[in-house]
């Protein structure tokens, strides 16, 4: 048996061998039979004669034979091929036609596969990557700040149980050189030693970093990381050893990294943590963790919860009001907005254009199918079986879906580039997520090809291998019994394709309908000269109150001497970026015993808050340099707030009290603040976060009232506002140098970044129902053109008779509209369907302020594809009654 | 030079034995195989071409037989086949099978004896 296989597969190689050495044998055989008859009296030239004809057919030999050393089946297969190829080739409108429509859905298909795959399916380069989690500190205060914990946290924390290890790691910019090439600066990142270790990843080459490495004093080295290995180093193993100057410190090189490890940012070297240069302000360390074995992530969080709130009460002034903040490394939110579901949502919906597609094509093939009827006839009597039709026809199809599928590679690299530059104005996007091509991305593209090829090849390959061969071989078939077959094929695949099309509209439109919502949303300010950027004062330096306050004071100071900067004021937050939510008392109105105190959202803000956006109060006055000291607590409310609680009266002197939430109330003596202005109504809620619940008005309150230690500066400038960040930075560091301010952005660009996912998303789904569209179109003007031509005779008939053009055209229209009207309902039910999907996404849902019944998203959809149906059978129907009927009768 | 009447059809199992047992006595080519089966049936069993390649083609797949190029006695070139080891094991197989089967078939057709 294993002979057999052994001596088939060697055959695959000497093919050609093998068949001229039996050519060679038989003429041996041929030689001496001849020679034999020579002997026994035969002249030469009889014997020859005498010997081939009793030799027998050389050429059955030959086939029998060759049976005997391969699979036949496999050389049919290269024979349909390269029959499969001429074909294609001699049909070159319908072959580009059809390599064009499957390329667009197979390079979709390709370019969603690869994000999702680079997203959720290749995961991180680590070991047990869902096991590693990222720790924070998260303040208790109004803001909620989450930030990197304290040496003194990270202390602590490092001997929890439920942690195998804990490590720290801080990125930083290092300009790296060494004497034989010219220095250049890569991103790097000083880490604990044992950082590699808590990750589960082993150098390549040399070692890991060992504890000494850490050690102040120690002998300074290196790990780098593989590119740098490859273009600096060009890969020599006997790199280590070698020193170079990391930010002008010299370091020896102890290990390389292999290809895919970059953690955290793009890193290309690290260095321990004792080389960090000292400075008065400590680094912020990021901490990573992994959870010991059968430790869960909840057991994680109880104990390093436990262990912050006792350092909370034993180290008070440092570590007051802060909770621990643990998460793991994995987590695929982007600015805590689940956008995995859209991404899923994308890969549900892009097989659609490729169903579409492939349903097209089927068409297309099908209405070929008829003039390749006497061909397959002829086959059938030879004495092809229908299975070896329906094999050679489905080659056909794989060969023209891999031809496609090539085609389709050149349509996704160009969809990824483009997804690549979108994605870039995303803060967070993680190193690890590159949109690239890999092994699993191109054994996806080669399964899509040949589904691809056998489905929409199954339907005209099954279709044709039934002729009737009588019918066929007859002179004079016009279309054929199969003609009647072909139809019935040809409109469900129409009526399918129509039905798809319209989800994937319902999904482009309902998308697009909460992103132009969004756009309407009127903030009630002009953000165009407004600079935003974020501050954070660090304790232990700035843990007064009063020391935050003469702070802020001095900045004022400064960046009114700057004159490109009108204005500026501090904020806890900026419009459309949320607030506290506090619970509302007012002053002579009976405390609510059973229900729960209305709830309102409460920003700190600087003096100058209204004057910075731009904003004139309806009533009353800003805040000044008085207020919110004790004794004059006041407050600012907005329009809608008076409304809501206030209705026709005077709310100035009124006095109300805002209870944080999280305690229980009257824990704490909130003081009671007088209302002294009315603003008018600025959106402060965020965008797209329809959850934070309706409009229940804004409560400002003045910044020095606690002086929270981190916030947003707003700047109202004149002229372009991204030229300024330089002298803003300059005004900042000039009062204390070791302030970070980060996001430095203007306005419009923040708000850009909130309504980010929509315009992603919302452009992948509006370019695919596009695809889908012109498919649909192309798809029912083929049908609708091959079906005109089918009936010619019996246009040409009927306009004899008398029919008039408009007729003809109700005609060839009808049937698409027939078509139309089976398909919609189908589609309708579908699109419904994807409205829920959108509204049940979490985070409140893609659907902003519509429902999933929305009656003019689903009209206009509707109407968008009635019209483009009807435009693409326009034309044929046209031509139809344009006909000659003495042409048209006499047509075959 | 057809002998119709004296033609035995061939069973493709008996072939193959003949073969075999041809190439007992040292390594032949194809033609002096059919030839040899056919001087010592008598003229009895006359091998088809058509079968005959066939056969030894798919003899040297199983293994049984292998093949090199030599130069015939005649001085032309030629592809000789020989027995393998596992061949010849196959040979006492096969002769062991006809013969059961020869005996089978005379107990059946002369019951009486």
């Amino acid at each position: 048996m294993l002979h057999r296989l052994r001596a088939r597969l060697r055959s695959l190689w000497n093919w050609h061998r093998q068949e001229s050495e039996l050519d060679q044998e038989i003429q041996f055989h041929l030689s001496e039979e001849a020679d034999e008859r020579v002997a026994a009296g035969l002249s030469p030239d009889e014997a020859r004669r005498t010997a081939k004809k009793d030799f027998g057919n050389v050429h059955s030999i030959r086939a029998r034979t060759r049976d005997v050393w391969i699979w036949p089946w496999l050389q049919d297969v290269g024979q349909d091929a390269r029959f499969a190829a001429r074909l294609l080739v001699k049909d070159r409108w319908l072959t580009l036609a059809a390599v064009t429509v499957l390329a667009l859905g197979i390079g979709a298909n390709t370019a969603v596969f690869t994000i999702v795959n680079s997203v959720f399916i290749r995961g991180l380069p680590f070991h047990e990557p869902d096991r590693i989690l990222r720790l924070w500190t998260q303040t208790q205060d109004e803001r909620g700040a989450r930030r990197p914990p304290s040496e003194l946290t990270y202390e602590h924390w490092a001997e929890a149980r439920s942690l195998s290890g804990l490590a720290g790691h801080v990125g930083s910019s290092i300009n790296v050189s060494d004497e034989d090439l010219a220095p250049e600066r890569v991103q790097g990142s000083y880490v604990t030693a044992n950082l590699f270790r808590v990750l589960g990843q082993v150098p390549m080459l040399g070692r890991d970093f060992a504890a000494e490495d850490d050690q102040p004093g120690a002998e300074p080295v290196a790990i780098i990381g593989h590119r740098v290995w490859q273009n600096r180093y060009g890969s020599d193993p006997a790199v280590l050893g070698r020193t170079l100057k990391a930010n002008g410190q010299v370091v020896t090189i102890i290990g390389v990294m292999p290809p895919d490890m970059r953690f955290p940012d793009d890193a290309d070297i690290w260095l321990p943590r004792a080389q960090l240069p000292p400075r008065t302000f400590p680094y912020s360390f990021e901490a990573i963790g992994r959870l010991a074995d059968r430790v869960t992530l909840e057991q994680a969080r109880v104990e390093l919860e436990s262990i912050t709130q006792r350092l909370a009460q034993a180290f008070p002034e440092t570590n007051a009001n802060l909770a621990s903040y643990v998460w793991p490394y994995y987590e695929w939110t982007v600015d805590g907005e689940e956008i995995g579901l859209l991404f899923l949502l994308l890969q549900g919906t892009v097989p659609f254009v490729l169903l579409i597609a492939c349903a097209n094509v089927a068409n297309l093939l099908l209405a070929r199918s008829a003039h390749r009827a006497h061909e397959i006839a002829v086959r059938v009597s030879l004495g092809a079986s229908r299975g070896r039709v329906v094999r050679q026809l489905l080659v056909e199809s794989v060969l023209l879906a891999l031809i496609a599928g090539l085609a389709g590679l050149g349509v996704a690299v160009a969809g990824l580039r483009w997804a690549e530059a979108a994605t870039q104005t995303m803060a967070d996007m993680p190193h690890w997520m590159a949109f690239t091509m890999d092994g699993t991305v191109f054994a996806f593209v080669a399964a899509v090809c040949l589904a691809t090829g056998i489905i929409f090849g199954l339907a005209p390959a099954l279709h044709v291998s039934k002729t009737d061969v009588n019918e066929v071989l007859k002179e004079g078939d016009r279309s054929g019994t199969g003609g009647l077959r072909a139809r019935r094929w040809t409109r469900v695949l129409i009526v399918s394709e129509i039905a798809l099309t319209l989800v994937l509209l319902a999904g482009a439109g309902f998308m697009m309908r909460s992103f132009f919502t969004l756009y309407r949303m009127n903030l009630g300010v002009d953000t165009s000269p407004l600079l935003t950027m974020q501050l954070f004062l660090p304790v232990p330096k700035y843990r007064e109150v009063g020391l935050r306050t003469e702070l802020f004071r001095q900045f004022a100071e400064r960046l009114a001497g700057i004159h490109e900067i009108e204005a500026s004021t501090l904020t806890t937050r900026t419009p459309a970026g949320g607030g506290a939510w506090r619970r509302l008392m007012i002053d002579g109105r009976p405390r609510p015993i059973d229900e729960e105190p209305p709830l309102v959202l409460t920003v700190w803000v600087g003096d100058g808050y209204f004057e910075t956006l731009g904003v004139p109060l309806l009533q009353g006055r800003a805040f000044t340099w008085g207020d919110g000291r004790p004794g004059q607590q006041s407050a600012i409310v907005n329009r809608q707030f008076v409304a809501m609680h206030f209705g026709n009266e005077e709310p100035i002197g009124r006095r109300i009290m805002v209870e944080s939430d999280d305690f229980p109330p009257g824990t704490f003596e909130s003081p009671w603040l007088t209302i002294v202005g009315v603003s008018p109504d600025v959106r402060q809620r965020q965008l797209g976060r329809e959850d934070d619940g309706e409009d229940r008005g804004v409560v400002y309150v003045p910044y020095r009232t606690s002086s929270p230690r981190s916030g947003a500066l707003i700047l109202r400038t004149r002229g372009d506002p991204a030229a300024v960040t330089a002298l803003v930075r300059d005004a900042m560091r000039n009062v204390e140098p070791d302030l970070p301010v980060f996001n430095i952005q203007t306005m419009d660009e923040l708000l850009a970044q909130q309504r980010w996912p929509f315009r992603v998303f919302g452009t992948m789904f509006t370019t695919f129902a596009l695809i889908a569209l012109v498919l649909v179109a192309i798809g029912l003007y083929a049908v609708t053109a091959y079906s005109v031509t089918q009936r010619t005779q019996e246009i040409g008939l009927r306009v004899a008779l008398g029919a008039q053009p408009g007729q003809i055209q109700w005609l060839v229209l009808g049937q698409a509209v027939r078509q139309l009207a089976i398909g919609l309902p189908i589609g309708l039910a579908g699109a419904f369907g994807v409205g829920q999907l959108l509204q049940g996404a979490p985070n409140g849902g893609l659907l902003l302020q519509a429902s999933p019944s929305d009656p003019l998203t689903l009209v206009s959809i509707v109407a968008v594809l009635v019209g483009t149906a009807v435009l693409a059978c326009l034309w044929p129907a046209r031509c139809a009654a344009r006909l000659d009927p003495m042409v048209a009768l006499r047509h075959e | 030079m057809a002998h119709d009447n004296a033609r035995i059809e061939l069973l493709q199992g008996t072939l193959d034995l003949l073969i075999l047992r041809t190439l007992v006595f040292g390594p032949c080519h194809g033609h002096a195989i059919a030839r040899q089966i056919r001087r010592v049936s008598e003229e009895v069993l006359q091998v088809e071409t058509g079968s005959l390649y066939p056969a030894l083609h798919r003899l040297e797949a199983q293994g049984w037989i292998s093949s090199d190029w030599r130069i015939s006695d005649k001085g032309k070139r030629a592809k000789y086949y020989r027995l393998t080891r596992s061949g010849r094991k196959q040979l006492v197989v096969e002769q062991s099978r006809w013969d059961q089967l020869t005996a089978a078939m005379a107990r059946v057709l002369r019951p009486a004896d």
